[in-house]
């Protein structure tokens, strides 16, 4: 199987009648160590009952953390998480790619590549961005700042993030939303293609979604991963 | 302000800068006319066409010449009622003729007189003059813009500060959803407070704050955004 960015991506431990009932997100875009390849989205996707928020432990749980990506027909297992957090900072989990399940990787396909990822480097102020949602298709938004201690339900559990991207709907140009439910995990990107942060949620009534910061993302992702990995 | 103060007068130089290019245009114009016919006058004439040899002789042609460069020059600048003052002052030909127009007209004619290659040359220097104010200009407009975005950058660093120190507070109001700096391009910077719904006692809350922040010009908006989804579905 081919993995594209805007794939759905579900734990297989989310047991479910049909496949819409399935807890999913997104496959933001890939993340490489040596040989290891990681895929790169929100641990809210990816969770699943007896897995903890707080303190995430893949030795404890490797049943559990088996992750598949929906090929169209089925959830096809993939790999697993292998590192998983939710703290005050980000809601993100890397999922490690199995060699044995005869997963194709092509770089150039999964456009959002975090190991060649910039930092942002100056003020986004009305910059519109855009997001590689459900099925790689692109929409656009409007950065509009940030916002602190953002409150989030998790399984009738409150949470807040110290500091979040907020988007505001790109109403001039585009009627459809900016993201929808099930797109958790896409990366956003400005208009010169860099990284600045990751999906996570939205307050739909009045229409401003919420995104993981990039600076919280390579923070995480570098101390999980003990090198600098991201720049 | 200073900064404010010089990029008023820049403007000022800016269109200063823009009439005499309009003038020397206008000028440059009309002299390309009267030349075409002062040598059409040139060529049909022999005394004025034919160089002479003699220098007492060739003076006068020379003279003659001049005069008639200057009748042309007075015939299209009385058409165009092309009066050199109204040009100056309005940066356009007046609309109707009027005796008060004659002086102005005549300095037209002596000008146009000059020919077109003169005011072509004229031309060039007024436009790198030009040229040079727009960018002065532009450099002006850019330093007062830093200036002021780096007022607010300060003023911002500040509401983040304060933010920070009564956030724990903020936290502890029912319903409390989050709070976000804005700036707005009037310079005004303000924090906005989010809530699931509105709390019972949020004025006392408000007093609280505003006392906390009362050296600085920084509103307080109350915003309801009953719910955050997580978009995992």
């Amino acid at each position: 199987m081919e993995i594209k960015a805007g794939m759905k991506i579900s734990n297989m431990n989310n047991l479910r009648t049909s496949t819409e009932t399935r807890k999913y997100g997104v496959v933001g875009g890939l993340l490489f160590r040596g040989e290891d390849q990681f895929l790169v989205t929100c641990y809210h996707c990816v969770w699943c009952d007896g897995l903890s928020w707080d303190s995430f432990n893949n030795e404890q749980n490797i049943e559990k953390t088996k992750v598949g990506i929906f090929d169209g027909d089925w959830y096809q297992l993939i790999g697993h998480i292998e590192y998983a957090v939710r703290d005050e900072f980000a809601d993100l989990a890397l999922i490690k790619i199995d060699k044995e399940q005869n997963v194709e990787i092509i770089e150039q396909n999964l456009l959002n590549c975090l190991n060649h990822a910039k930092p942002p480097e100056r003020d986004y102020s009305d910059t519109i961005l855009n997001i590689r949602g459900v099925n790689g298709r692109c929409k656009f938004g409007i950065f509009s700042g940030y916002q602190n201690r953002v409150k989030f339900e998790y399984e009738q559990e409150e949470h807040s993030f110290s500091e979040l991207i907020t988007i505001s709907q790109n109403g001039i140009f585009f009627d459809e939303p900016f993201a929808v439910k099930g797109e958790s995990g896409s990366f956003i990107k400005c208009g010169t293609d860099e990284i600045i942060g990751i999906l996570l949620g939205a307050d739909e009534e009045n229409k401003t979604f919420f995104a993981l910061p990039y600076q919280a993302i390579k923070n995480t992702i570098n101390q999980w991963l003990n090198q600098d990995i991201i720049s | 302000m200073f900064s404010l103060l010089l990029f008023q007068n820049s403007v000022a130089n800016l269109q200063t800068a823009d009439l005499w290019v309009t003038v020397v245009v206008i000028l440059f114009t009309l002299s390309l006319i009267a030349e075409r016919i002062a040598n059409l006058i040139k060529l049909h004439i022999p005394s004025l066409r034919e160089k002479y040899q003699d220098t007492t002789r060739e003076k006068i042609r020379e003279r003659r010449v001049i005069w008639v460069a200057v009748g042309c020059g007075l015939v299209v600048a009385s058409i165009a009622k092309a009066d050199f003052f109204h040009l100056v002052n309005h940066g356009d030909l007046s609309e109707t003729y009027d005796p008060k127009l004659v002086p102005g007209i005549i300095l037209t004619a002596f000008f146009i007189s000059l020919g077109s290659k003169f005011w072509h040359d004229m031309l060039d220097i007024v436009m790198q003059f030009s040229n040079l104010k727009k960018y002065q200009a532009m450099n002006q407009y850019e330093e007062v813009e830093k200036t002021k975005s780096s007022i607010q950058q300060s003023n911002r660093k500040n509401i983040q500060d304060i933010a920070k120190s009564i956030s724990p507070r903020l936290q502890d109001i029912p319903h409390f959803n989050g709070y976000k700096i804005v700036s707005y391009q009037s310079g005004n910077n303000a924090i906005q407070l989010f809530f699931t719904q509105l709390p019972e006692k949020i004025e006392e809350e408000l007093v609280w704050m505003k006392d906390k922040m009362k050296n600085e010009r920084i509103e307080i908006e109350v915003l309801i955004a009953p719910k955050n989804e997580l978009y995992g579905n």
